[in-house]
């Protein structure tokens, strides 16, 4: 209880600082959120850099945007969303210009590789390749429940979806990562 | 329930989630049905597998953030202090095309004097249209500010060799004032906000001090934090079990009642910010314990 109280006020506290344009008190409060950030970047985005790249642009977009902050989703769900939203913008942003210069993107397969193999094996691997073969929500969902183990509600903030629809997409996309796995390994 | 009602129950059981009945119901579901039991290891293994693709951060990813976001703080203070700045030479420049005019204008009168015309008559409208000049181009909130000096000004203008030098002061006066005004906003909003913000908590704050009392025989512990007064006692107004009895600029002193000592420092270390703890005479961690406690704030106001 105490734990709870005593932390929300410490996270109170920093908003108002960082509202009032604080840059430590804003460095402070999204600390332990900058992993979480980078995590969904990387996965949406497929390299290190411009995962590194996305989520200092949303978390700059999140300093911008804080004196606006009315508390009506949880900080770290607001956070989240707006990264959220950065990722996406840059894949659209992405797609129309792979479009208007016929190139192939290079894909997080391609980056990591050797980085892969050689780091987290062949399992990891063909697990990396079977995330990125799915569709950007479903990708979405894994990232933020079993990578970055937010909850269903904290997950259906993020996304402004019901919490029942979250469960059951969320449901959905293990179904088909795990499909696509053991397709993957009947090859 | 049902298997699919326990299958959407399964990943929160595994990651603790659930509340006890719950949990109860699906360990005892796990326990005869095999087709669940398949899927909760299935989906556990999965979750385990997931999570061993966590990235790590790079290294200077918070520095790079910190930079960025004073470079972002610089530039819109810079941005606001160009678009004052900008304003403010908009001004200088439209008062001096404008004074110019008038005083081309009342060069001409000057002339028309020395050549014996009618020099008063045309003098005051060459005044009257200065009036109207300023009154046009300066912003309200300057005028009603110079109002003083711009009737000094306007009553002087019933002499002939006053009148190019009225205008000048009027415009002079309040380009100065204008300036000003725009450099302050420049100097950024929030600190105005911060200034009143600050003036609020120190009222409040001097009105809580002195209901406290100032000075406290001994304390049982002293806790260090890197945090200021204010933030922590903030931070330990909304526990009931924590009454502030004494402050001062780095210090502040409270009696704690039926809180566990050790779950008080938890809940502040927690937060990363408590630098050194001296125990002089530790409390009874249970939870029905009267003590006192020192905190010493390293951040001061």
């Amino acid at each position: 209880m105490i734990f709870a109280v005593i932390s929300e006020k410490y996270t109170d506290l920093r908003i108002k600082k960082a509202q009032r344009g604080d840059e430590k008190a804003f460095c402070d409060l999204v600390r332990d959120m900058e992993p979480l950030v980078f995590n969904l970047a990387y996965r949406m985005l497929g390299n290190r850099q411009d995962a590194e790249d996305m989520a200092q642009e949303a978390f700059l977009r999140v300093y911008k945007a804080l004196p606006a902050y009315r508390g009506e989703a949880s900080f770290k769900n607001w956070t989240m969303r707006i990264c959220k939203n950065v990722c996406l913008d840059e894949l659209r942003r992405r797609s129309s210009r792979i479009t208007a210069e016929e190139e192939i993107p290079e894909t997080i397969a391609d980056k990591t590789d050797v980085q892969a193999k050689v780091l987290a094996g062949e399992r990891l691997r063909s697990l990396e390749e079977a995330i990125n073969s799915l569709d950007e929500r479903s990708k979405l969902l894994i990232v933020l429940r079993d990578i970055n183990g937010l909850s269903y509600s904290a997950i259906a903030e993020t996304m402004e979806l019901e919490l029942g629809t979250v469960k059951s997409a969320i449901n959905r996309a293990r179904k088909k990562l795990r499909t696509v796995v053991e397709e993957q390994n009947l090859l | 329930m049902s298997c699919e009602d326990i299958k959407n129950l399964l990943d929160e059981y595994i990651t603790n989630e659930l509340t006890e009945n719950d949990k109860e119901l699906v360990e005892k579901h796990l326990a005869q049905c095999d087709s669940c039991k398949a899927e909760y290891e299935l989906i556990k293994a999965q979750k385990s597998e997931l999570k061993e693709l966590c990235e790590p951060l790079p290294n200077d990813f918070e520095d790079k953030l910190a930079k960025k976001i004073r470079g972002h703080r610089l530039a819109s203070v810079t941005v606001k202090f160009g678009a004052g700045l900008a304003a403010a030479v908009a001004l200088v420049c439209a008062v001096s095309v404008s004074h110019t005019k008038l005083y081309n204008k009342s060069l001409e009168n000057k002339l028309t004097a020395v050549t014996g015309n009618a020099a008063v008559t045309e003098n005051e409208s060459a005044t009257e249209e200065s009036e109207d000049k300023v009154a046009i181009e300066l912003p309200d909130e300057v005028l009603e500010k110079n109002e003083p000096e711009a009737d000094a000004g306007t009553k002087n203008n019933s002499t002939a060799d006053n009148e190019t030098s009225t205008p000048k002061v009027v415009s002079e006066t309040s380009v100065e004032a204008v300036v000003s005004v725009v450099t302050d906003e420049a100097d950024n909003g929030a600190e105005v906000t911060e200034a009143v913000d600050e003036t609020e908590e120190a009222a409040e704050e001097s009105f809580s001090m002195a209901r406290m009392a100032r000075s406290v025989a001994s304390e049982d512990v002293t806790l260090t934090v890197s945090a200021d007064v204010d933030e922590v006692r903030e931070l330990l107004s909304g526990i009931d079990e924590v009454s502030l009895i004494g402050e001062d600029e780095t210090e502040l002193t409270a009696e704690v009642v039926n809180l566990s000592y050790t779950d008080l420092k938890s809940a502040l270390a927690d937060l990363d910010i408590v630098d050194e703890v001296i125990e002089s005479d530790a409390p009874e961690s249970e939870s029905n314990s009267e003590y006192t406690i020192k905190i010493e704030c390293k951040k001061e106001r």
